[in-house]
Formats: C-alpha cells, structure tokens, sequence
C-alpha cells in the first residue's frame, strides 16, 4: 500500500507552496492532504524576493501570471543591485541572464576580457539586456528567439509572500486540502517503526498521516523537536545570525530588481512592490547590538515605515537529513540560508519537485529519502558557497566584520574556483545546482576580481573581428533597451496591479 | 615575478589521441604560438583500444576541425551507428543512441512503458530502426520520429588519425623520429632529444606516447586487458549497429564498415593496455594524454568519449604563462571526474560488486525507476535507463504519479506512438542501400 495520507505541519510560504504543488498532483490520485496552521504562532512574513524558477512553479500549477500578480502585489524582478559590496560606493547588478552569447563554445566573457586586457574601455553590463533595462527602470518580457539579444534573460517577481501564501491557500482548498487551525503539542510514534503515526493539536483534535511535511518554520516541530535530526551549523562561513525586517511607504516609480547594501555588520535589503517597499537588514550579532542595527535601518528608509520593524533570530545551516524516517522538511524547518541571493523560496520550490519526483511508492521510504537528501544536500552546499563569494570577493576592511572574512579559510570547493577565475577568467561549471556561471561572472567581476589571463581562443582571431563583435553586441542591447516600456507602465498594461492600489492611487 | 608567456606546445604521439589533440590546438591557438607534432613511432600501437563506435557527439566534434560527413564518408571505411547490439550476461539487448523520450505530466515516459507492461525500448526510433538494419537521416525541425533518431559512427581509429594528420593546417610543425632522451628538471620537461639529434623544445608538452611523466602522478585501476583485431573484406556495411558478445573470458566485437567487417576481440591475448585513469594527468609541463592517461575498456563508447572530452578540457584550458598551475588541476578535476563517471558505466555491466555511487544508481532503479545523473555525466539518463533494462534491472514500483493517466488514455497514447516509430522504421531504406546512396551522391556533387 502507499501513501493515503498527507500531513503538512505549518502554513507558511512553505508550507502552503507544498499544498498547493501536491494537491495539484496528487488530488487526482485520491491522496488526502491536510495543512495545520496555527494563527496564534503565526509566520515569519518576509520573504518577498525570488528567483525565475518560481514562474515554473506557478506555471506548473496552471496559475495565470496577471492574476497571480494582482493578488500578490508583485512586481518584476530582472536582478539583484549590489552597493558597497567589492568596495564602499562600488555598485553592480547580478542579472537574470548571460553576458552576450558564446562564440563557437567560447563564453562571451573571455572576448570581454581580450578588451579590457588590451586596454580597451569595456563595461560587461553593456552586453547584458537584463542589467541595461534595470538600470533604466523598464521592463518586459523576454521574447521566444533566445539567440536574440534582449530575449535571453530570466525574470523573477517580487511579491507580499503573505497573499502569496494566501492565494495559494485558496487554490489548494479547491484541490482538495483540509485545513486545520491550532497548535500541535505533541506527537505520536508507531511502536516499531518508530516513525510518526500522528500528531496532536492543542483543542485535543489529532490527525493521522502516512507522510508528514515539516513545514513549521525555525521550530522544526517534527524534524526536529520530535526526530532530534541535528542540525549542521555553517554560522562558521556564514555567522549573519540575526534580521530586523520593516515595511515603509515606497517613493518614486517601481523599480525591477531588487537592492542588497552591504553594512559594516551585515547588510540591508530593499524591496519594492506595488504598495509598498520591503526592507530589512541581516548581521552578525557580535559586531552590532539590536538598538543600532534598528536605528540604521530605519535611518535609511525611503519613506515612513508602516509597521514596526520585526526582530528575527536564526542560524545559518540545514538539518543533517532533511528526509528522515517519514517526515520531510521544507521551509525554515529544513534549514537557513541568508536571503542575499533570494534562495530560500527556490530551495522550498526544489524540495517540492524533488519530493513529487521521489514520491515514495510504499510505506518504506528510506532509499526514497536517501535520494532526496543527496539532492537537497548538494543545493544547499551549493547556494552556500555561492553566497560566501559575495562576502570574501572583496576588498573592504572598514569594521571587524569584513576582517573577519578576509582571514577566513574557505571551503576548497570555493577558493579553487576563485583562483581558476583569477587565474584566466574560468568558471567551474556544474549540472545541478541553481548558480550557472553568468551569476558567479556577475559577482565575481562586479567585485572586483578581474581575471589575469583568458581563455587563449579569443587570441586565435583578430582583434579588429573581436571589437566589431562585441560592439555589435553592445549596440543591440542598447538598442533593445531603448524600445522597452517603462516597468510601471507595463505592470499596467498587462493587468498585473491590483485595482485597490489603482483605486487609492487615483 | 611575472612567468613567462607560454608560446609553444609539442604534441608527442602521432596516434589518434595525439591527432585530435594538434587538429584541436591547430584551430585554437592565436598565431604567434608555435605547435609542433612529433610523430613518435609505435604511439599509435594500442589504438585499437579506442574501439570502433563514437557517440553522436563525433559529428560536431569532428565538424568544428572542418572534418564533416562529406569528408570523412568517402576518404574513410565510417559508416552510420545506432549503437551496440549487446549479448551479454545472457541478455540481448540494443544499447542505442537517442533522446530521451517525451516527459508527459511530469512523469518520464520509461514509467508510464513500465506501467502499461510494455517495453520501452520498442518506444525508441533507433532501436527500431537497428533492429531492421535500416538507416537514414534524421530530418531537422520536422516532426516526425525520425527526428528522434540518434546516431555516431562505426570507424577505425588508425583512418580517423590519417584523416586529421591529412587535414592539419600548415601552422603544426611536424616531426617524426624516436625519441632517445629527455632534459628534464623537477616536474618539468624542458626537451625532447630525438635520435637523429634534433631537440624539441616547448613550453607545454603533450605526451600521448608515454614519453615522460614526472613521478608522483599516481593511478587508479590496475587490471590489464588484452585485445586482438582483425578486418574481413565484405560488401558492406551489413548492418547499423556494433555487436558484441561477451566470451567465457572478454568479450568479441564485430563492426560493419564501408569495406569490411571488424572484429575486435578483448581476451586472453594481443595488444595490452592497463586499465584505469592517471590521478594528476597533468603534473608541471607536462600533460599525460590518451590511453596512456585514460584507460578505458572499449566494452562501451567511454574511450572515444573520454578523448573528445579531454579535447575539450585542453582547448578550454590552453594555458596564459608557463604558470600553468591552475590549469593541470582544473584539467585534472575534470579528467578524473570524467573517467570516473564512465567508469560507472562500464561496471555497470557486471551483476555485483558496485562501488557505492554506482550502486546508489541501481538501487535507486530498482526501487522506483529513478534514473540518479551525477554532475556532468558522460552517459546520459537515457543510456543509462537502457543499460538498465538491457541487464534485466526491473523497478519492483513506479512513478505514483503515472496511474494519473487512465487505463484506455494510455493504451491508445502508446499504441500510437508505438505504431508512429514502426511505421517510420519499416519505410526506412537498409544501411547499405542508404550509405551507397549517399556515397555516390557526395561523388557527384564532389566531382
Ligand atoms: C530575514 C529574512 C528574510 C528573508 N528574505 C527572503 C527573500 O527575500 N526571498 C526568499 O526566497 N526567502 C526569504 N526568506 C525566507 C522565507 O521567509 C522563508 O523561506 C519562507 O517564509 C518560508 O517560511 P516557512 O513557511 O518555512 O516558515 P514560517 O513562515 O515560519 O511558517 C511556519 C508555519 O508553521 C506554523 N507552526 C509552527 N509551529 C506550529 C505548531 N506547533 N502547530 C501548528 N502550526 C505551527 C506556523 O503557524 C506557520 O504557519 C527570508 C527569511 C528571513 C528570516
């Protein structure tokens, strides 16, 4: 016999992007699916900006883009700013998108290099649509010929995750899912197995699963409290272990991307959304007290702040199994890694897929979690190494901090991809995992380290083709750019503001 | 101190591996570095060893040297392959080349084949087109499933080495002679001395015929296999697929060329070759290239694969200076990962002792028909899925999410694309006819 029943602990981002990815597949299968939530613990609320892969989660759901973005206050989002990152007052954008396109199997960088090298002036964003129309405050949609310029690009959103989640909760009500309101206070093991048959909600209520999805935020309700799974600590590489997060009024006209400023003790990010601008700042504890972290942040809003600003702990790393026995962790629960690059949504959205591909088929699941693990396993390490480059690719030595991480040993995996880059502008390529090498060029050259060599293929043609190609490259990305609307206007246009604001705007 | 600029390479080893390696660098490199090929003789004696099949990815490989079908059909015996017709561990199967087949609902389509008790393989345009002998084109951006079709090449290494020899540009200085001695320094190689006196100087030395190596290299594996080849004349090809069969000792190959039907036959006796891969292929100045480095058994494609990613890694990794550091490890990183993964492959024709990343693989088969693809594989999901099936691998469940689909739905979905490949296959003209066809037109046009 296999899975009949579902249980998801938690209605959270996570916990209702898991009820809506299973109900979508397996309500047909006559699969019962409920999600506990409770109102009186509430969820962490931030969490607003993503990554492309979120569209083929929605995609896959057969939701429609304008609605979606109507009812979630979304805008696009074609990349990351990054200020004061390589040095205080430097400034790049980390693009949904490659640089130019290869020639002849020959990434595009490397002709950009020969440039620069030469001592030709050469900006690595004039080959980027993606980073020219953020820059310009436009936005639309890539186009179906991806060998075009200005078609080869990405774009994510940035939304309320509160009235994602809630749009979720009415979409997977309809397919079906159960849900509960109240607090687990404890939990049932099957005698032999020792797996978990059922939990136990505080009005006495309880509800039993063949499958529990963890999806209770920091607390690991099940993963951790009741399995004790362990957690791996990376606060070694990544020691952020504290947020202040705080809405405010959003001035002037919406931009698409979103903005990540590092401080001398973490760093702030900005959100912009229909209505209103996200922020929040991340740092380490041990350089900043809570009082002078929140007087920084709410120093630097644009506009009024519209709540207070909400304190929240963590501490980097993943559950030692995010698969244990029969309960899978998604979400907080699972782990935590700073949302520098906008990770933890797509990380949600991969335990999701990963879990639908290895549905268990039996009761038995242990090679079905030892699937699962080695998977999610190699995405977190991967987004690890990804967002430790942001803080050692740099040249700042102004406060304890960024001392701290010039005198850190990194992981091999990271410093020998550091020097290859160094060394010649080479990028280790992997097959999964989120980061392809245009996102480790962006950061990499945004702060700063610029390669001593090239691949010598470049050298193989004469630099007179190299300048013509590369200004033709350029030229079109301009040219692209220039008859891109407005990203305000095309919001519009496409019927993705939710009237409300419309309303109150007008 | 700033090292110097590197501005020369020599290649040591006429063979096959050497060939590729001066026919690759010859259109990478920027005009003022010197390339030079020093034909060693003898380097070429254990080319056997690089098999007789390429994968599909030969056609680009060998079009980015100027070196397409019109050239290599008719200056060479190549003709078409859909893969290999394997009798092994008493079970017969075709190990075609293909794309993997249609993802439907999410699901995979070899699930929804197992769910309807039907074999996958009758699912895949190749096999059906190996199984009559037939062979032609497959059309580009037309929907038909002979656009599915997949295919390498049936060939001889020592024709493919003639052919890129013959077709080097004239920048490669070329040299032949045997070499008598080498000036050597720590780990580096600063010349070659052959016996007629010259000195080969270089800044990088590729050595594909096992000239030098600095020690502390190291190597994994350790088995020796043996391999004898033989070519009959016939009026081929008679077929479109290698086949092989395995032996009480080894295992016997026989492959249809233009010309001629070789057999190649890996036992007790002949050419050896030892079995494995270096651990730092590339250590200092020197670059240890081809069987010597890479030994792996012509049971599967592996060898040929492995050559043209090693290709690859050494273009990619031309070095700047004479600081090459940080290219041998990046190649090495490569070189080992590669090998090691088509290592996984061959061992996967064997019914035990698999080693654990291998042994995941099947486990993970057997228990629900998932396919695990480490980083990078050289074999695809989609060999993989037949091996699996070939050697009897059967998932005890599948995918839940194919009982979405009904009963009838599926029955008829498949009958359909079953009937679409059949239909397709049994129009399809036999090998010969169609490679003659080809042939005698490339003659024409050529003319
Ligand atoms: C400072 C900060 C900034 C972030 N920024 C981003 C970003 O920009 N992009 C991004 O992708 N991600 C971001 N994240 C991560 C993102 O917020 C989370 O991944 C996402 O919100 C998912 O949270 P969750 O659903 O796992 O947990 P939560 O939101 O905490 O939800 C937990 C749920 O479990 C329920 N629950 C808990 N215990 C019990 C119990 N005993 N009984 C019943 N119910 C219970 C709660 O009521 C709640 O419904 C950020 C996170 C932080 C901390």
């Amino acid at each position: 016999m296999g899975i009949q029943r579902i249980c998801i602990l938690g209605g959270g981002t996570a916990g209702w992007m898991t009820a809506a990815g299973l109900s979508n597949k397996f309500n047909s299968l006559g699969i019962d699916i409920t999600l506990i939530e409770s109102d009186a613990i509430g969820t962490v609320g931030v969490g607003e900006a993503t990554l492309p892969h979120i569209r083929m989660f929605n995609q896959a759901l057969g939701i429609d883009e304008a609605e979606f973005m109507r009812a979630t206050r979304a805008t696009f989002k074609l990349g990351i700013e990054f200020c004061d990152w390589g040095r205080l007052g430097d400034r790049y954008i980390h693009p949904f998108g490659d640089y130019g396109a290869p020639v002849d199997g020959i990434e595009f960088h490397h002709f950009w290099l020969r440039l620069l090298q030469n001592g030709h002036s050469a900006a690595l964003d004039d080959f980027s649509y993606p980073v020219l129309a953020a820059e310009a405050g436009k936005f639309r949609m890539p186009g179906p010929d991806i060998s075009r310029i200005g078609s080869n690009f990405g774009y994510a959103y940035q939304f309320d995750s509160g009235r994602y989640a809630k749009y979720l909760r009415g979409y997977s009500e309809a397919r079906g899912v159960t849900r509960m309101e109240g607090r687990v206070v404890e939990a049932a093991r099957e005698k032999k197995s020792g797996d978990i048959a059922s939990v136990t909600l505080d009005d006495g209520r309880s509800v039993t699963a063949d499958l529990f999805i963890d999806c209770s935020g920091f607390r690991g309700v099940l993963i951790e409290q009741e399995l004790q799974t362990g957690y791996e600590d990376w606060s070694r590489w990544l020691p952020c272990d504290r947020a202040q997060a705080v809405p405010c009024e959003a001035r002037g006209p919406s931009l698409p991307y979103t903005r990540a400023t590092a401080r001398e003790a973490g760093w702030q990010w900005r959100i912009p959304l229909q209505h209103r601008t996200g922020n929040g700042y991340v740092y380490w504890s041990e350089y900043i007290s809570d009082e002078q972290a929140t007087e920084q942040l709410m120093s630097t809003l644009e506009g009024p702040a519209t709540a207070d600003p909400k304190q929240l702990y963590f501490k980097t790393g993943k559950r030692k199994q995010l698969w244990n026995r029969n309960v899978v962790a998604i979400g907080l629960s699972g782990g935590f890694l700073e949302p520098l690059e906008s990770t933890s949504i797509y990380l949600i959205q991969e335990g999701i897929t990963a879990l639908i591909e290895l549905f268990p088929t039996s009761l038995d699941m242990e090679r079905d979690a030892s699937e699962y693990n080695r998977r999610m396993d190699l995405g977190f390490d991967r987004v690890r190494d990804f967002l430790l480059l942001h803080y050692v690719a740099t040249q700042r030595e102004d406060s304890p901090m960024w001392r701290y991480f010039r005198n850190m040993e990194l992981p091999d995996s990271l410093s020998e991809k550091m020097e290859a880059w160094r060394s010649r502008g080479y990028v280790q390529r992997y097959e999964h995992g989120v980061f392809l090498p245009p996102s480790w060029i962006a950061v990499m050259a945004g702060q700063n380290l610029i390669p001593q060599g090239r691949d010598r293929r470049v050298d193989a043609r004469p630099m007179a083709d190299v300048i013509a190609m590369t200004d033709s490259i350029a030229k079109q990305s301009h040219a692209a750019v220039a008859s891109t609307p407005n990203h305000g206007d095309f919001l519009k246009r496409y019927g993705a503001i939710d009237p409300s604001i419309m309303d109150a705007a007008e | 101190m700033v090292p110097a600029p590197l501005t020369s390479i020599a290649i040591l080893g006429g063979g096959l591996a050497g060939a590729f390696a001066a026919a690759r660098l010859a259109r990478s490199l920027p005009d003022d570095m010197t390339l030079t090929l020093v034909d060693v003789p003898g380097a070429e004696a254990k080319d056997l060893f690089f098999g007789t099949v390429t994968t599909p990815a030969a056609y680009n490989v060998m079009l980015a040297l100027g070196l397409g079908e019109p050239e290599v059909l008719p200056q060479t015996d190549t003709t078409f392959s859909l893969g290999t017709q394997y009798s092994w561990a008493g079970r017969e199967w075709v190990q075609a080349f293909h794309q993997p087949l249609p993802v439907m609902a999410g699901v995979q389509f070899h699930q929804y084949a197992a769910r309807a008790r039907q074999d996958y393989a009758d699912f895949v345009m190749s096999v059906a087109a190996a199984r009559r002998g037939a062979f032609a084109h497959p059309p580009e951006g037309q929907k038909t499933p002979l656009a599915e079709l997949e295919y390498g090449y049936h060939f001889l290494p020592a024709q493919w080495a003639k052919l890129l020899h013959d077709a080097l540009p004239a920048r490669v200085e070329r040299v032949a002679g045997e070499v008598a001695s080498v000036d050597t320094e720590g780990e580096t190689l600063r010349s070659v001395k052959l016996e007629d006196g010259r000195t080969i100087e270089a800044d990088l030395f590729i050595d594909a015929a096992g000239v030098w190596s600095a020690p502390g290299s190291g190597w994994t594996g350790g088995s020796m296999i043996y391999a004898e080849e033989s070519l009959t004349p016939a009026q081929g090809p008679v077929g479109v697929v290698r086949t092989l069969q395995q032996l009480d000792y080894g295992w016997s190959a026989t492959t249809p060329l233009r010309t001629g039907t070789h057999t190649l036959t890996a036992s007790k006796s002949g050419e050896g070759l030892k079995l494995g891969r270096s651990d730092r292929a590339w250590i200092g100045n020197v670059l240890s290239f081809g069987l010597l480095a890479t030994g792996a058994d012509p049971l599967t494609t592996a060898p040929m694969t492995l050559l043209m990613r090693n290709v690859e890694s050494l273009a990619e990794l031309i070095p700047f200076t004479t600081d090459m550091r940080v290219e041998a490890r990046e190649y090495n990183r490569r070189h080992r990962d590669d090998f090691d993964h088509a290592h996984l492959f061959e061992r996967a024709f064997g019914t035990e002792g698999y080693p654990d990343r291998l042994a995941h693989k099947i486990e993970q088969f057997e228990s629900r028909g998932a396919l695990v693809q480490y980083d990078l594989e050289p074999f695809e999901a989609q060999d993989w899925l037949l091996l699996h099936l070939g050697m009897g691998r059967i998932p005890k469940a599948r995918d839940v999410l194919a009982d979405r689909v009904p009963d009838a739905q599926l029955h008829s979905q498949l009958a359909t694309m079953r009937r679409a490949v059949e239909t397709v296959a049994a129009k399809l003209p036999p090998a010969k006819v169609y490679h003659d066809g080809l042939l005698r037109y490339l003659g024409k046009r050529n003319a």
